[in-house]
């Protein structure tokens, strides 16, 4: 823990400049992040003595003073899966860089690992390295080639488990044309996209978490059947969905064969 | 494009002409572009313009066929505009993953398909964020050999998405000079937005009718959604905040339905659809609340109702009995809370409510016996029965909560020991069909209408010494009622995550993490039996599975100027479970292999264990490389990925001829990557990259057959990449 600076007096932001010119690159700060005090606290001790125990590194108290109350964005983040891990506001954002939203650029293992993907996605995974192996599997989302990242379904600043709204609504939100309302409805896409989907990547084509014929038969146990019944050809017909190719959902098929 | 693209250059030019300084305002403009050339040499079946190839899934590459297919392109671009102060006003970031802004061959009109812009604005009080996409992907075909194929030799199926999504917020205390008292307040800070996507392409669609014909076709989509919302935030004296939100969603699919009668002989129906998708309209409420009460809780939570429904567009079905009124309700609720219990001690809790209704018109002909007419005939002429009867479980109503609680000791600000409890709970109001004969029993449906889960756990951040961190979870899941067999009873796991910087000359950082899961079900089987309750015996339906991963990265600078990295992964994901089937044969098919379920009513249904299932996921990758910052202007990146990923079926009896070898999966996905980049002077960059993606499937390709106009063939592809780049800033042009 770093030495209360409640007996330091404020010195302000141009004292700062004096020995820091930049920090990490950047200076000076936008306006609303220039005044070096408000999140470090008063530098004067720590201006005198240059010790790094004089000064307050900003914890998250000291960003949500600002980023809480009256922000629609933030204003989950203190009951967030994030906060509860301990996740620093800083861990992710750079309040003195100049990027969108101030968000950290990512290592360079990061960068490498999902090379064309954008900025955030490469952030995040710096502490989700399984997400990022799945993002390699030969079905994903075209996360790791940069056209979607982790934020445009995930909320960082929120607790997934509570965020209001079905399970299902998350990805219905991309995917209008699976999201009925059926006639015949698959019980499974009513409730839960994950049942079947994995959503990160998978083996299987269209994010299958099981390659069919297990994604089906694990619970139908009835369709195989259909392929053995003599007829050779047949014998490909081990992808339910080329028969139940309205599997999502049917307004005409009871059983969702068209 | 052209629509979107104006709409981003007015605000852009709205934003830079709004001057609060004033006139005379001095407007910083920083900027950097990269213009690149890339050349692209293919090897194997992914040279052809007309087929989607493993890597077109994700990144779209125009003009295969090409002999050497030449791309030009602004890969990524950055604006940002200053005024006084160092705020930046206007932020402008494009990426573009494949760029084509010029290209050879007949791609030559479509360009800068697969990028996307954000731009962000910021004035006093008002705040702009808009998110321009352009993408396409590609779906891989499919051969389901001994049907029709209608695909019209068809080998290539994508989708491209063009759209934006974006939003004004205003904050009036900012935005108005001199606000009165009352205004600043409340602070209210009014949000509005709106976007829309267009999706045009196609999509390989398999199906099968009431005459026996099995095919696949190609369907034409041309979908739009748009999007307008408003949200109005309130904090009155910083006591809470409070925001309301509206939105709504229009989706059309303007292609036409496609009609059984309009795929030619042998279908003829002029009711039935195929892969019908409807056009819908989707509005949302919602209303959400935060407040720190003191410096020792903070509370949040929210209501939102969501309407859904089928509008303007009905299938001939849906027109002729007047089945139109299709629509779904869900509601939720949620609440979150976190409290200071004593110095080195708290407690956080959450609770989440949601319901789902389906108002679905039930008195309408598909689920009502008065509606049948006579039995089996449910859909009356015209309309075979087995098509246009409900025939499975029905999800009337669905509710759930789940809720948790967890304390937590923090003896110091780096050690968090957390001990904790959450539950789910599931209601499903499950309609059952009436008509006999042809029908579901609840006594042999595949879905429970509860479910009850609960688990506890602790979890552990832990910084024991300099430089080592760790982190880690370990639970037990208790699930006295399963809504799925795929849902684990006696459920274990545990996750951990160690990072540990060497303290050495040049520190090595080594990230460990792992993650092992196993579980069970034994509440499914099938009853053996005559009627609506069936009282035999029972055959189980056991499910197990177990799941693990692990991963190890590591980095270090041998040199100053020298990085090196390492990253790899492991994982494994088995399943066993038992094929259950009946002796009741259905539609001329061999006993025991069908019909299973469906017939209790009539007739006494007798099950078995047909087969053991045996499934296992092996995935495996590597990814090693190296940077060197070789002069102040030079720098050079070297790196490998190679990625193994494997899916076998074990089935020992009658199942094993059908899911053998076509149903596995073993593929393999390496990639090289060098570059090398020179700041040849301030402002000025030329950079040389080299790509090479080998995609190796060794999974069973189908055979040929003549019935089809597009032969399966081998997906393995080779790709080599050359990418010449010029990256320019403003730095270039400011005289320094």
């Amino acid at each position: 823990m770093v030495a209360e600076a409640a007996e330091s007096e404020l010195v302000g932001a141009d004292e700062c400049e004096v020995c820091h010119e930049e920090v990490g690159g950047y200076l000076p700060a936008p306006d609303y992040h220039a005044d070096c005090e408000a999140c470090h606290g008063p530098g004067e001790l720590h201006a005198d003595s240059e010790e790094l125990t004089e000064i307050r590194f900003p914890a998250n108290a000291d960003c949500l003073a600002c980023h809480e109350t009256g922000r629609s964005t933030h204003m989950a983040w203190s009951t967030s899966e994030h906060e509860r891990a301990g996740i620093l506001c800083s861990d992710c954002h750079d309040t003195h860089n100049r990027e969108p939203r101030h968000v950290r650029k990512a290592s360079a293992l990061q960068g490498a690992i999902l090379m064309h993907a954008r900025g955030t996605t490469q952030l995040c995974t710096s502490c989700h390295p399984d997400v990022a192996a799945q993002l390699n599997l030969p079905s994903h989302h075209p996360i790791r080639e940069g056209m979607i990242g982790c934020t445009d379904c995930h909320k960082p600043h929120e607790n997934r488990r509570v965020t209001l709204g079905a399970r299902t609504a998350l990805c219905t939100s991309c995917h209008q044309d699976h999201a009925g309302p059926w006639i015949f409805e698959h019980p499974p896409v009513a409730e839960d996209c994950s049942l079947c989907h994995s959503p990160h990547g998978a083996n299987a084509d269209n994010l299958l978490a099981t390659n069919q014929p297990g994604a089906c038969i694990a619970c139908h146990t009835v369709p195989l059947g259909h392929a053995s019944t003599g007829a050779a050809t047949r014998v490909h017909f081990n992808r339910c969905t080329d028969c139940h190719g309205a599997v999502h959902g049917s307004y005409t098929d009871a059983v969702l064969r068209r | 494009m052209g629509r979107t693209g104006r709409i981003s250059i007015g605000l852009i030019a709205a934003l830079l002409l709004a001057r609060p300084g004033g006139a005379d305002e001095e407007l910083d403009v920083r900027w950097s572009a990269t213009l690149d050339g890339t050349f692209k040499v293919f090897e194997d079946q992914e040279a052809d313009d007309d087929v989607s190839g493993f890597f077109d899934q994700y990144e779209y590459t125009p003009n295969k066929s090409d002999g050497v297919p030449f791309q030009l392109g602004i890969p990524e671009a950055s604006l940002d505009v200053f005024g006084e102060g160092s705020t930046p006003r206007l932020q402008v970031r494009l990426e573009s993953p494949t760029s084509n802004l010029g290209v050879t061959g007949r791609d030559i009109d479509r360009p800068f398909l697969n990028q996307r812009v954000d731009i962000l604005g910021r004035q006093d009080g008002v705040s702009v964020d808009l998110d321009y996409r352009r993408f396409r992907s590609d779906e891989l075909r499919f051969y389901p050999l001994g049907g029709i194929d209608l695909t019209s030799g068809k080998d290539r199926f994508y989708t491209e998405r063009t759209g934006f999504l974006g939003g004004v917020r205003l904050r009036f205390e900012d935005l108005i000079e001199n606000s009165p008292e009352a205004l600043r307040t409340l602070a209210p800070e009014l949000t509005l937005r709106g976007g829309y996507q267009a999706r045009n392409g196609q999509r390989q669609l398999g199906f099968y009718t009431n005459n026996f014909v099995q095919g696949e076709l190609t369907q034409e989509l041309d979908q739009g959604v748009g999007d307008v919302g408003a949200g109005l935030l309130l904090a009155p004296g910083g006591l809470f905040t409070m925001v309301f939100d509206f939105d709504h969603q229009r989706f059309r699919e303007n292609a036409p339905a496609i009609l059984e009668s309009d795929l030619g002989a042998p279908f003829s129906s002029t009711s039935g659809t195929v892969g019908f998708i409807p056009d819908t309209d989707r509005s949302t409420g919602s209303i959400r609340l935060h407040s720190r009460i003191g410096q020792r809780a903070v509370l949040t939570g929210g209501f939102q109702v969501s309407h859904l429904e089928q509008v303007d567009d009905f299938t001939p079905w849906q027109r002729r009995d007047g089945l139109s009124d299709n629509e779904l309700m869900y509601y939720s609720a949620n609440l979150a809370a976190d409290v200071q219990l004593a110095e080195h001690f708290s407690a956080n809790a959450f609770f989440k409510y949601d319901r789902r209704d389906n108002d679905i018109q039930r008195d309408t002909l598909p689920f009502n016996v008065p509606n049948r007419g006579a039995p089996g005939q449910c859909g009356g002429s015209g309309f075979p029965p087995v098509t246009y009867c409900q025939a499975t479980e029905f999800v009337d109503r669905l509710e759930r909560i789940v809720a948790g609680l967890e304390f937590v000791y923090r003896p110091i600000s780096t050690t968090r020991l957390a001990l904790g409890a959450r539950g789910e709970w599931v209601e499903r109001d499950l309609d059952f069909v009436q008509t006999p004969t042809f029908r579901i029993l609840p006594s042999n449906a595949l879905m429970s209408d509860d479910t009850e889960m609960w688990t506890v756990y602790g979890r552990a951040r832990l910084v024991p010494a300099r430089g080592l961190g760790i982190r880690g979870e370990i639970g037990y899941r208790g699930a006295p009622k399963t809504g799925y067999i795929t849902q684990l009873d006696d459920y274990v796991y545990g996750n951990a995550r160690v990072t540990y910087a060497l303290p050495i000359e040049h520190p090595v950082v080594l990230t460990a993490f792992g993650q092992g899961s196993s579980g069970r079900n034994r509440d499914f089987d099938m009853v053996d039996g005559l009627g609506p309750v069936p009282t035999g015996p029972r055959t189980p339906r056991d499910f197990d599975r177990y799941s693990w991963m692990w991963g190890l990265t590591a980095s270090t600078s041998v040199r100053r100027d020298v990085g090196l990295y390492a990253s790899f992964f492991q994982s494994r994901d088995a399943q066993d479970y038992d094929l259950v089937t009946s002796e009741r044969p259905l539609l001329g098919l061999p006993a025991r292999l069908n019909g299973q379920r469906y017939f209790q009513d009539a007739d006494f249904i007798s099950f078995s264990k047909n087969d053991e299932i045996d499934y296992s996921t092996d995935d495996l990758s590597l990814i090693a490389g190296s940077t060197w910052q070789a002069t102040s202007q030079t720098d050079l990146g070297l790196s490998y990925a190679f990625t193994r990923a494997r899916t076998t079926y074990e089935a020992e009896g009658p199942t094993s001829a059908v899911i053998g070898d076509l149903a596995e999966i073993d593929s393999s996905i390496h990639r090289v990557y060098f570059d090398v980049g020179h700041w040849v002077m301030e402002g000025l960059r030329v950079s040389l990259g080299y790509r090479f993606d080998l995609y190796d499937d060794r999974g069973p390709v189908p055979p040929n057959d003549p019935r089809y106009s597009v032969q399966p063939f081998d997906l393995s592809t080779t790709q080599h990449t050359i990418t010449v780049g010029v990256t320019l800033t403003n730095d270039l042009f400011s005289g320094s």
